[in-house]
């Protein structure tokens, strides 16, 4: 291939990337810009990109005009409960589900897997009205118990426990280990790097989740952070830096789980994208 | 465990399982005779009170009205210690009895309080046992006469391996069982009744739910809507399976791009909804601006009913694209580089290599983005909820949103069930139909 035109390939190349890498982050730039701005100074033509003065106080004023603190404390309850409840459910479920036998196991594996089509609006009718009958709309039972299983993180932990070579189990088994020691002894440790995958996912899932803490809560005292800033979203409609501020807070944490652990988002879209 | 003990271990739990549902129904039945109980005294109060208002005699009114139910009535008028704040302080109705507050002839003070209470035998007993029930118990007793010829003919060491299973699917299934598989059934059910949260009366109105959504129009635009929605998946499946085949060369600047166009798909819908809100701004937004500067004129992105939908469309293509980027260029790495190689022996040019080897090769990943993007796109509620709420002039209704209002707004949960149905009933056909036309002809490596 002649030399201009790799150059010249090398430079659209550069571009383009330079070009995507703007689109994708210049609306988070812009979120954050705009939260330091002060509260007119944001209607003006062409838009002001950088915040002059910069106006952190919108960030402390947020936080007290809601009840963010509780917020956030609701959210960290939820979701640390999601995880421990989903990764313990999905382990012991993937363990008879890859590793044991009994009649009807793939039947039921596949019934397992065809909760994955149903449209989640069509379980959330007859799941609120169930914590409504047992009285626990608005508490933390009736937020936390519907999510404690999650078929995906079944089918995740099956598909890697079903890798796990079988001579490990036999040796075991010689050794006198049961079941449960294997499990324990055996699947468990060897398998971190998917149970981390599944914390991780039902970590940010779960922080993520808007439409059952929107629909199970009802107090300010019991919404979660996504809930709380979108009913700040109407409380301060006209107020966008205050609305930025509490998006950029909102969004913080996920970031950052985002940045420390990249590569096991990727890998979970890998596992169970693609098999 | 020997085979005897697993079949009276399985007797003995159906036997609880069956007081269970036995305590359920008397437990129910009593609340129901509350109920019944309350609406006589409701009646009692109105009896008597008419008769006040009618300065009549009380007794002859009474005298009728215990004839009449079966009830006897008691009336104690207490002005001085009642007003409707304290009712609660009223006496408490003896078993088989129940009170109710008797107002003044404007239906404002409370001057009393009616008590009613049932002579000995005098109220319908409930039946021993009500269909629902006979059908769970009839199911049960199946289930553990299946599980008792069961455990009588299977070897030792199967029946060991099947317990052990179970033991460690028992808490996750029931979890599904209660959470996942009941209220699908509980949806069906609610589908073909009336349900309001206030209302105390639920009545079965057979097919009226679907029907009033075959003649209601707003339901017809949301599922457009909703199909129209969903373009975004072509969409953004050609932009991500594009930047997958430029990563795929990795020359540099690879890592970057893909940890920032992950960035959307971890944010949370809510803030990516407020951020784009404050981009679509017609006046002060960032779009109408850098659109200027090419000289697009400035469009009012949410608030005109032609723009609004698109709009949405963009907000999701710009979140999805990374995602999607990911799934094709994990699947691409999984080409072999002997298929390129070899077709280069044959000449081939790159458009020729991308149609005859990467294509084929890529098409489960294909199929699996389409119908997972198809099956969420069909779902999308919380951009609309935060961004348009449906308008204008629904321009931007989709199904689940119109689901959630007609549940959760308008408490009408029957007709929203049957909604939610006719979603899932199209996932199905909308899903086969892309598996018989893209699944037939997948080319496994």
């Amino acid at each position: 291939m002649p030399r201009p035109t790799r150059r010249a390939g090398q430079v659209l190349y550069g571009s383009g990337i330079a070009l995507l890498v703007f689109v994708m982050v210049l609306p988070f730039l812009w979120m954050v810009a705009t939260s330091l701005m002060d509260e007119f100074a944001v209607f003006a033509y062409p838009p002001p990109l950088f915040p002059r003065p910069a106006r952190p106080a919108n960030y402390l004023d947020a936080w007290r005009a809601l009840p963010f603190g509780r917020f956030y404390l609701n959210s960290l309850v939820f979701s640390l409960a999601v995880v421990v409840g989903q990764v313990t459910t999905s382990a012991l479920a993937a363990y008879a589900f890859a590793r044991l036998r009994f009649p009807g196991r793939d039947r039921l594996f596949v019934l397992c897997l065809g909760v994955l089509m149903v449209p989640g609006i069509l379980l959330l009718i007859p799941r609120f009205l169930i914590i409504n009958a047992a009285g626990w709309v608005d508490t933390y039972p009736g937020l936390i118990s519907t999510e404690l299983v999650s078929v995906w993180g079944i089918f995740l932990l099956r598909q890697f426990f079903l890798s796990i070579p079988q001579e490990l189990e036999d040796a075991a088994r010689l050794d006198g280990a049961g079941d449960w020691t294997i499990f324990w002894r055996v699947v468990l440790p060897l398998s971190k790097p998917a149970l981390a995958t599944l914390a991780l996912f039902a970590f940010v899932d779960a922080w993520k989740n808007f439409q059952w803490p929107l629909i199970a809560t009802r107090s300010m005292e019991m919404r979660t952070v996504e809930v709380g800033i979108s009913s700040f979203h109407s409380f301060y409609y006209a107020n966008w830096p205050y609305q930025m501020a509490a998006a950029v807070t909102a969004i913080a944490p996920i970031l950052g789980i985002f940045f420390l652990a990249q590569r096991y988002f990727v890998r979970g879209i890998q596992l169970t994208g693609l098999k | 465990m020997s085979a005897r003990g697993v079949q009276w271990g399985v007797v003995a739990v159906a036997a609880a399982l069956a007081a269970g549902v036995l305590g359920v129904q008397r437990w129910r039945d009593g609340r129901g005779l509350e109920r019944a109980r309350a609406a006589v005294a409701v009646e009692a109060a109105d009896s008597v009170r008419a008769a006040l208002a009618a300065g009549a005699d009380l007794r002859g009114p009474l005298a009728r009205f215990e004839r009449q139910r079966g009830y006897t009535v008691t009336v104690l008028e207490q002005p001085a210690l009642l007003d409707s704040l304290r009712l609660d302080e009223a006496p408490r109705p003896r078993p088989g009895g129940a009170v109710a507050p008797l107002k003044d002839a404007d239906d404002w003070d409370v001057v009393g309080i009616v008590l009613v209470t049932a002579p000995p035998g005098g109220e319908e007993r409930p039946p021993l046992l009500r269909p629902a029930s006979a059908v769970l118990l009839a199911l049960l007793a199946l289930l553990a006469a299946w599980l008792w010829r069961w455990a009588g003919r299977t070897p030792e060491r199967r029946r060991r391996e099947t317990l052990t299973a179970w033991g460690f699917l028992g808490v996750p299934f029931l979890h599904l069982a209660v959470f996942s598989f009941a209220p699908l059934a509980f949806t069906v059910y609610l589908a073909f009744h009336e349900w309001g949260l206030l209302e105390k009366a639920r009545p079965f109105v057979g097919l009226a739910n679907f029907r009033e959504l075959a003649k209601d129009p707003l339901f017809w635009t949301t599922l457009r809507n909703t199909a129209l929605y969903t373009t975004y998946v072509p969409i953004t499946m050609a932009a991500a399976l594009g930047l997958a085949l430029l990563l795929n060369r990795r020359r540099g600047g690879e890592r970057l791009l893909r940890t920032v166009v992950f960035l959307p798909f971890v944010t949370s819908a809510v803030a990516i909804a407020i951020v784009w809100q404050w981009m679509f701004n017609p006046d002060f937004g960032l779009l109408n601006y850098l659109i200027g500067l090419v000289g697009i004129p400035a469009l009012d992105w949410l608030g005109s009913p032609h723009l609004a939908l698109i709009a949405i469309i963009l907000v999701t293509v710009w979140t999805q694209v990374g995602y999607q980027m990911v799934v094709f260029l994990a699947g691409l790495q999984g080409i072999p580089q002997s298929y390129y190689d070899a077709a280069l022996v044959d000449g081939a040019t790159p458009w020729q290599r991308f149609r005859h080897v990467t294509l084929p090769l890529l098409k489960p990943v294909v199929l699996f983005v389409l119908v997972t993007g198809i099956i969420s796109g069909f779902q999308v509620f919380t951009l609309v909820y935060m961004m348009t709420e449906g308008g204008p002039l629904h321009s931007t209704d989709v199904i689940v949103y119109r689901i959630y209002q007609t549940a959760w707004e308008f408490l009408r949960f029957g007709s929203a069930s049957a909604m939610a149905l006719v979603l899932f009933g199209v996932l199905l056909v909308v899903t086969a139909v892309q598996f018989r036309l893209l699944g037939k002809r997948i080319d496994y490596a």
